[in-house]
C-alpha cells in the first residue's frame, strides 16, 4: 500500500470525525521540524504514513519519534503513525485507524 | 534427362518404405543381441561360479594351499584367510554373550513389550501427564503470541502508545488467542497458564525422552543380536565364498598367456577357466560387432529416413509441382530399389555374429601359444579389426597367423563332455552358489 493512497484513505476518515485535516503540514516545535502528511492543527490531531519511498524514515528519526511520542504521553498531541511495514490492506488500515478515533474520543481528545 | 516432381515423390516414398523395413531389421537384430547378451551373462555367471567351486573346493588349509599353489596366489597364504575367519567367528561370539549379559537386552520383554513393558508403560502414563500441557501451548500458536511476552502485553509493563499501529495489532492478537480460553477473562491469566505449562512440561519431557532413548537401546540391541547371530551362522560359508571370489577374479585378471599354462596339467580346471575367460571375449565381440555392423547402420538409416521425410513434406507444396531432378542425382539417391545394399551387409552381419554366437567349443583355445579367441571363434574367417582387441593383438604379433588345425583336441572335448556330465548332476547343489563376477 503506497503513501498517497493510505493518506487520502486516512484524511477522509479523520475528516469524518470532524477534523479540519489539511495536507503535508510543516510540523515545528521542541526543536523539530517534520512535514505531516495530515494534520488538524487547531485540535492537534493528525497522522503520517512512514514509509521508505517518501523518505520519511530519514526524516522521522527515533529522537524525533521520542519527542513526538513523549507530546502524545502529555495528552498534549495525537499523531496516529502508521509504519507501511505494519499494514497489508486497506480494511485493515481503516479498521486500526477507526480504533485509534475511538480511543481519542474514549480520553476525551476528541468528541 | 531429368525425373518431375511426381516421379521424385513416388520414388521417396519408396525408398522411405524400404528404410523403414531395413531400420525394423536394424531393431530386431538389437532386440535379439539383449536377450542373448543376458543368456551369455547367465552363461557366465555359473562358469565363474563352477571355476570358482573348482580353485577352492572346500574351507580347509589344504585346500587353499592347492589354491595358491596351482594359481600362483600366494597372498592368499599370507592373508591366513582362515584365521581370519576364526577370529571373526571369536569377535561375534564375543560381542553375542556381552549382548546377551546386558540387562536391557536380557530383560527386553519386560522393559519394551508394547503393552506390558515396565518402561513402555511408565511412557504412557507421562504422556497422559504431558498431553494437556502441551494441548494449552498448541492454543497459544499464534504468530504473535512471542511478541505479546516480550512486550509484556496484558501487564502493566506494556508501553506500546496508542497512536502506534503495532498497539492494535497487539489488541487483535490478543483478543484471538484468549478466545481459545473460554474460561479466561484477561490475557494475563493466559500468560500465567502458559507459564505453568511450560515450567511443567520441561521435566516431564525430559523424563519421556529418557524413557524412550532406553527402549530405543533395548531394541538395538535386539537388532544387533539378530545381525550378529546370523553372522556367526555363516561365517564358513561367507569366508569361501569372499576367497573364492578373490582367487577366481585373480585368475582372469591375470593375462591368459601366463596364467593358462598353470592349467595344463589339470584337465578339468583348464576347461572351466577356458569357459570363463571364452564368455567374457565372446560377448565383448558380440557387442563390437552390433557396434561396428548394426549400430552405424542403424544410424545412417536414421539420417536418411530424417532427410526424405523432409524432402517429400518440402516437395509435396504446389509451388514444387513442376520442379526437375537431374538423372544422375535422382538415380544415386533412388538407384537401389531392393536394398540389395542392406542385404549384402545383413548377410555379412548374421555371419560374422553367428559364427562368435554359436561359438561353444572353447576347450580348444591354446594359451601355450600366441593366441586370439577371435580367430578361434571365427575360424580365422571374418577381419575383426574393429574390435579393439582384435586390432591390438595382430599390431603385437605381425608374424601370426591362424592355423585352425593347431587348435583340434579330441581329448579336451571328451574331457568337456565329462565335466557337463558332472555339472549336471550336481546342478542341484551348486544352482544357488555365489556368483563370481570375472569382468
Amino acid at each position: 500500500m503506497d503513501e498517497r493512497k493510505g493518506s487520502l484513505l486516512l484524511a477522509t476518515l479523520f475528516r469524518a470525525e470532524g477534523l479540519e485535516i489539511a495536507e503535508n503540514v510543516r510540523f515545528e516545535e521542541a526543536g523539530i521540524s517534520v512535514t505531516l502528511d495530515g494534520y488538524d492543527s487547531k485540535r492537534r490531531i493528525g497522522f503520517e504514513f512512514i514509509t521508505t519511498e517518501a523518505g520519511d524514515r530519514e526524516e522521522f528519526t527515533a529522537d524525533v519519534l521520542v519527542t513526538l511520542e513523549q507530546k502524545m504521553r502529555d495528552g498534549s498531541l495525537y499523531l496516529f503513525l502508521i509504519d507501511e511495514n505494519d499494514i497489508s490492506s486497506e480494511e485493515e488500515l481503516s479498521r486500526y485507524a477507526s480504533m485509534f478515533l475511538s480511543e481519542l474520543r474514549r480520553r476525551g481528545a476528541l468528541s | 534427362m531429368t525425373y518431375s516432381t511426381q516421379e521424385f515423390l513416388r520414388a521417396a516414398q519408396q525408398r522411405l518404405g524400404l528404410l523403414k523395413r531395413e531400420l525394423g531389421k536394424a531393431d530386431g537384430y538389437l532386440h535379439q543381441h539383449h536377450e542373448r547378451r543376458a543368456q551369455l551373462a547367465t552363461a557366465h555367471s555359473a562358469a565363474c561360479n563352477d571355476l570358482a567351486r573348482m580353485l577352492v573346493s572346500e574351507w580347509t588349509q589344504e585346500a587353499i594351499d592347492i589354491a595358491a599353489n596351482v594359481t600362483g596366489f600366494q597372498q592368499i597364504l599370507t592373508d591366513r584367510p582362515r584365521e581370519a575367519a576364526e577370529r571373526e567367528r571369536n569377535e561375534l561370539a564375543l560381542r553375542l554373550r556381552a549382548i546377551e549379559n546386558d540387562p536391557r537386552y536380557a530383560n527386553r520383554e519386560l522393559l519394551c513389550h508394547p503393552r506390558t513393558g515396565s518402561l513402555t508403560r511408565k511412557l504412557a502414563e507421562l504422556e497422559t501427564y504431558i498431553a494437556p500441557f502441551r494441548e494449552t501451548l498448541a492454543r497459544t500458536s499464534h504468530p504473535r503470541f512471542p511478541a505479546l511476552v516480550t512486550s509484556g502485553y496484558g501487564t502493566s509493563e506494556y508501553s506500546t502508545g496508542f497512536w502506534r499501529v503495532s498497539y492494535y495489532e497487539d489488541w487483535k492478537a490478543g483478543d484471538e488467542i484468549l478466545e481459545k480460553f473460554p474460561e479466561k477473562q484477561f490475557f494475563s491469566e493466559v500468560r500465567e497458564e502458559v507459564r505453568r505449562a511450560q515450567d511443567s512440561i520441561g521435566p516431564l519431557a525430559a523424563e519421556a525422552e529418557r524413557l524412550r532413548a532406553e527402549i530405543k537401546m533395548s531394541e538395538a540391541l535386539e537388532a544387533e543380536h539378530k545381525g550378529r547371530f546370523e553372522a556367526l551362522q555363516t561365517v564358513v560359508p561367507r569366508h569361501l565364498s569372499a576367497l573364492q571370489r578373490r582367487v577366481t577374479d585373480f585368475v582372469l585378471q591375470v593375462p591368459p598367456a601366463a596364467m593358462g599354462p598353470r592349467f595344463a596339467h589339470f584337465p578339468a580346471l583348464d576347461l572351466l577357466y577356458k569357459r570363463a575367460a571364452g564368455l567374457t571375449h565372446q560377448t565383448q565381440y558380440l557387442d563390437a560387432i552390433i557396434k561396428n555392423d548394426v549400430g552405424e547402420t542403424r544410424t545412417s538409416l536414421v539420417r536418411e529416413i530424417q532427410g526424405l521425410e523432409k524432402d517429400i513434406q518440402k516437395f509435396s507444396r504446389p509451388k514444387k509441382a513442376s520442379m526437375r531432378f537431374p538423372r544422375d542425382k535422382f538415380d544415386k539417391r533412388f538407384g537401389d530399389r531392393t536394398g540389395s545394399r542392406y542385404q549384402k551387409r545383413w548377410s555379412r552381419f548374421e555371419r560374422s555374429y553367428e559364427s562368435v554366437y554359436q561359438f561353444r567349443d572353447y576347450q580348444r583355445a591354446s594359451f601355450l601359444q600366441d593366441f586370439l579367441w577371435w580367430d578361434l571363434m571365427t575360424d580365422g574367417r571374418v577381419d575383426g579389426d574393429f574390435v579393439p582387441e582384435v586390432a591390438s593383438f595382430r599390431r603385437a604379433h605381425p608374424n601370426y597367423t591362424y592355423d585352425a588345425s593347431q587348435y583340434d583336441s579330441g581329448d579336451a572335448r571328451g574331457a568337456l563332455g565329462d565335466l557337463h556330465a558332472r555339472r549336471e548332476r550336481s546342478e542341484d547343489q551348486t544352482s544357488d552358489e555365489t556368483f563370481v563376477d570375472a569382468s
